[in-house]
């Protein structure tokens, strides 16, 4: 199969939120799965040539034009994998099985020697989990318990802090509702497991709230960490 | 932004130095939740994980996960004479011009504990179009060396360092858009803050 033979078009993915910048690139949210694609502009333009189904020789001819350049077919190609690759164009031709289609595609793609991507994708999955390093208010972080139970009369004990969603590190700073309790050491046994050792006093109450700040994240339960009254 | 809330704590508000007093971790605890209402409550606005700091009625961005060294960059700036707009959240409306939030400094200590830092200059002001973001690295030794970043490129390096997810707010996209079509997003790394905040005067006179 000849490359010249290779029919492109845009997939339905590209019902989407778009951005056309300043220095020729273009970046687009995809409106269903909140996936962004960031294009070069070789891509804003290899994407552009194909709004239509096009041939090959048709989309290098209005690359070039886009661009004000000289491209050549490899070079095509190597923008055309990427956006697919990406999920934003297809292959259309019929005349060969789809799959040799694409190993001419990478084939082409690999001499092309494109030292940088011209696509960057993220996906909301991604975007999220960036979201919520970031201090997201809407964190999935929680406390689930702290035990064991621990003897108001001692004066001070160990106990272990389980959390999910968290990212514990011996930085974290863990702090009480009742102001008797003060922290001594902590060790965190892993990111949702946190060692702590505490001295309180022995009028100490029934429970205590607990909030383990760790970076940005912050999370907080009522009545987590629970005492043997001393009386 | 300020009267969206009926208080607010900044660094220079007589009140802030009973809240955070030095040498109190526990401050951290409660600066950072009063953070997690503010991003989660404010309407209007997109917050930016970024310090702020301004000059000539325009801001530089300076986007970076808490402790990566953001704040010591920040203080050194302020230090230099920049105006203290936030060392940890820039607030963007649908014009990229970017809020004050300036909320009590913190660096971390030997000990690797968040302890507040006094801001003894002015702080905030009105809202300022955002003339460079920086998305800095810190490396022991480094020269400064930054690298501009294609616009749609930019979009995704905000998108990664805001705590709205996308799949709640589809408008942060839109306000990162504008904010990266003002193109001037760089990358690079940065040694010591004092030389780095030298460079950055020169990147940031350099693009008025």
């Amino acid at each position: 199969m000849h490359q010249n033979e290779l029919t492109f078009q845009r997939t339905a993915a590209v019902g989407l939120m778009a951005g056309k910048m300043a220095d020729g690139s273009v970046v687009l949210m995809e409106r269903n799965t909140k996936t962004v694609h960031s294009l070069n502009p070789t891509a804003a333009a290899a994407l552009a040539a194909i709004e239509t189904s096009a041939e090959l020789p048709a989309i290098t001819a209005s690359m070039s034009a886009a661009l004000n350049r000289p491209i050549d077919q490899d070079q095509a190609l190597a923008a055309l994998a990427q956006l697919e690759n990406a999920g934003l164009a297809e292959s259309v031709s019929t005349s060969e099985p789809r799959q040799s289609r694409r190993q001419m595609m990478r084939a082409v793609a690999s001499v092309a020697a494109i030292a940088t991507p011209m696509v960057i994708t993220m996906t909301a999955s991604e975007q999220k989990a960036y979201a919520q390093a970031a201090g997201s208010g809407v964190s999935s972080a929680k406390l689930l318990s702290a035990s064991p139970v621990l003897n108001g009369c001692a004066g001070g004990g160990t106990f272990t802090i389980t959390g999910q969603g968290t990212n514990f590190t011996n930085s974290s700073v863990v702090t009480f509702s009742q102001a008797t309790i003060n922290v001594t050491s902590k060790i965190a046994l892993s990111a949702t497991s946190l060692q702590v050792t505490v001295t309180y006093s022995t009028s100490v109450g029934a429970t205590s709230n607990i909030t383990v700040t760790s970076g940005s994240e912050v999370v907080s339960a009522t009545a987590l960490l629970n005492f043997n009254l001393c009386t | 932004m300020r009267g969206q809330f009926s208080y607010w704590p900044s660094c220079t508000d007589p009140a802030a130095k009973m809240l955070y007093p030095a040498g109190d971790s526990s401050a951290y605890t409660l600066q950072s939740m009063v953070d997690e209402y503010v991003v989660s409550h404010v309407s209007g606005l997109t917050a930016l994980h970024a310090g702020v700091l301004v000059r000539d009625n325009a801001a530089l961005l300076l986007p970076g996960q808490s402790h990566a060294g953001k704040s010591t960059l920040v203080q050194q700036l302020i230090r230099d004479g920049w105006l203290y707009y936030s060392d940890e959240y820039a607030f963007l409306d649908n014009d990229a011009r970017v809020h004050p939030y300036p909320r009590t400094m913190f660096v971390r200590d030997a000990q690797g504990e968040s302890q507040a830092v006094p801001v003894s200059t002015p702080a905030g002001g009105p809202a300022v179009p955002v003339r460079a973001v920086v998305e800095l690295r810190y490396a022991a030794d480094a020269h400064f060396t930054v690298t501009p970043v294609p616009q749609s490129e930019a979009v995704i390096r905000l998108l990664k360092n805001t705590p709205r997810e996308l799949e709640q707010d589809v408008e942060v996209f839109s306000r990162m858009v504008a904010l990266a079509s003002r193109g001037n997003y760089f990358t690079g790394v940065r040694g010591e803050a004092a030389l780095a905040a030298d460079e950055l005067l020169r990147l940031f006179e350099g693009l008025a």
